[in-house]
C-alpha cells in the first residue's frame, strides 16, 4: 500500500461528500446551475487528483517541489489567504450595506418623541 | 435652529431617561439614537418626549452618533454636542462646551483624574494618547473621551467611517487632517458600570487602527 494512501483516500472522501453538500444546497435553491457546475467541477478535480496525483506532475516538475504534498500544502495556504481576503472584502461590503440601510430606516420611521423645539435659550 | 444633543444609547435603559431629563434644561433639540437595544432604551426615551431614531440591529457607538448627527444636520443644526447614555457625563458642562466652541471648530473634553477609572483604562487612555498625539501632532488630554461639540460645518470635514469606538480616534484624526481649531475643557466623570464602554479589546483595535488604518495612509 502507497504510503499516502491515506491522505488520497480521505481526499476522495472528502471531495464526494463535499459534492454531496453542494447537490444538497442546489437542491434547495441556494447555488444557480452555473454555480453548481463550477463547484463540481472543483470537486471532481479534487477527486481526481486524489486518485491519480500523477496527472499534476506537469505543474509540479518545473516548479521543483520535493514531494506532491508539499505542492498541495503551499496551494492550500494561497487558497486560504485568497479566501480570507475574498471574505474580508466581502463582509466589509455586507456591513456597509447593512449600514446604510439601517440608517435610511431609521430615517424613515416616524422618529418616537416630541417635534423638534427651539432652544430653550431662545 | 443653533445646537442639538445627541445621544447614542445601547441597551440604557435605566440611565437614559435621566440623562435626558438633564440634558432638556438646555435645549429641546435633543436626538436619542437607539442603537439596536434589546431592552426598553427607544421607550423609555420616547416617553421622556425626546426625538428617537431606531437602529433595527447594533451597528456600534460610531454608526449610531453618525446617524444622529445626519438628523441633526438635516433640521438645521449648525453646532453638535455628543454626550453618553450611560450617565457618564454630566449635561451641565453643556454652556461651558458652547462658550468654547464660540470661535473654534471643535471642542474635545478630558476626564479629570477620577479615583473610580479602571486602571487598565487609564493605562489604556495615556497610551493612545501618547501614540495619538504623536501621529497627528496634537496635544489632547484625553482622545478617548466621547463628550465632544463641534460645528456642522466641522462636522462634514470629520464626518467617520468607523462604526465602532474607533470614531472617536478617526474624529482627531481628520480634525487634525483639516487643520481644525479646537480647544479643550475639563470635565468631571461619573463610572457607573464597569462592564460597559470601552473594553480592552476595543483599545487593542484602535491602536492597531490608528498606526494601519488611517495615520500611515
Amino acid at each position: 500500500m502507497s504510503t499516502t494512501f491515506w491522505i488520497q483516500f480521505l481526499g476522495v472522501i472528502f471531495g464526494s461528500a463535499m459534492l454531496y453538500f453542494t447537490f444538497v444546497k442546489f437542491k434547495r435553491k441556494e447555488l444557480s446551475n452555473l454555480e453548481l457546475i463550477a463547484w463540481f467541477a472543483g470537486w471532481i478535480l479534487l477527486i481526481l487528483v486524489a486518485i491519480v496525483p500523477p496527472i499534476l506532475d506537469f505543474i509540479i516538475a518545473p516548479l521543483h517541489f520535493y514531494r506532491r504534498l508539499d505542492f498541495f500544502v503551499v496551494l492550500g495556504f494561497f487558497v486560504l489567504l485568497g479566501l480570507g481576503f475574498y471574505n474580508y472584502g466581502n463582509a466589509k461590503k455586507v456591513e456597509q450595506k447593512m449600514e446604510l440601510l439601517v440608517r435610511k430606516i431609521a430615517f424613515k420611521t416616524e422618529p418616537g418623541g416630541a417635534e423638534l423645539k427651539k432652544d430653550k435659550k431662545e | 435652529m443653533d445646537f442639538f444633543v445627541i445621544i447614542p444609547a445601547h441597551n440604557e435603559e435605566e440611565r437614559v431617561a435621566e440623562v435626558i431629563k438633564k440634558v432638556e434644561k438646555y435645549t429641546s433639540n435633543l436626538v436619542v439614537v437607539d442603537d439596536g437595544s434589546t431592552d426598553d432604551t427607544a421607550k423609555v426615551a420616547t416617553e421622556t418626549g425626546a426625538v428617537v431614531l431606531k437602529h433595527l440591529v447594533n451597528l456600534g457607538k460610531g454608526a449610531a452618533l453618525k446617524t444622529g448627527c445626519d438628523f441633526a444636520l438635516q433640521h438645521g443644526a449648525e453646532k453638535l454636542i455628543v454626550i453618553d447614555a450611560d450617565g457618564q457625563h454630566e449635561p451641565e458642562e453643556i454652556p461651558n462646551f458652547l462658550a468654547a466652541l464660540k470661535d473654534k471648530d471643535m471642542v474635545y473634553s478630558y476626564r479629570q483624574a477620577a479615583e473610580s477609572m479602571p486602571v487598565v483604562l487609564k493605562f489604556g487612555n495615556w497610551f493612545i494618547n501618547k501614540a495619538l498625539n504623536c501621529l497627528c501632532n496634537t496635544q489632547l488630554k484625553d482622545s478617548q473621551c466621547g463628550y465632544r461639540a463641534f460645528t456642522a460645518e466641522a462636522y462634514r470635514k470629520i464626518r467617520w467611517a468607523a462604526r465602532d469606538y474607533y470614531m472617536e480616534t478617526e474624529m482627531i484624526i481628520k480634525a487634525s487632517k483639516h487643520n481644525l481649531k479646537y480647544s479643550q475643557i475639563p470635565i468631571k466623570t461619573i463610572y457607573g458600570d464597569k462592564y460597559k464602554g470601552t473594553t480592552v479589546i476595543d483599545g487593542v483595535k484602535i491602536v492597531f487602527k490608528m498606526i494601519g488604518g488611517n495615520v500611515l495612509r
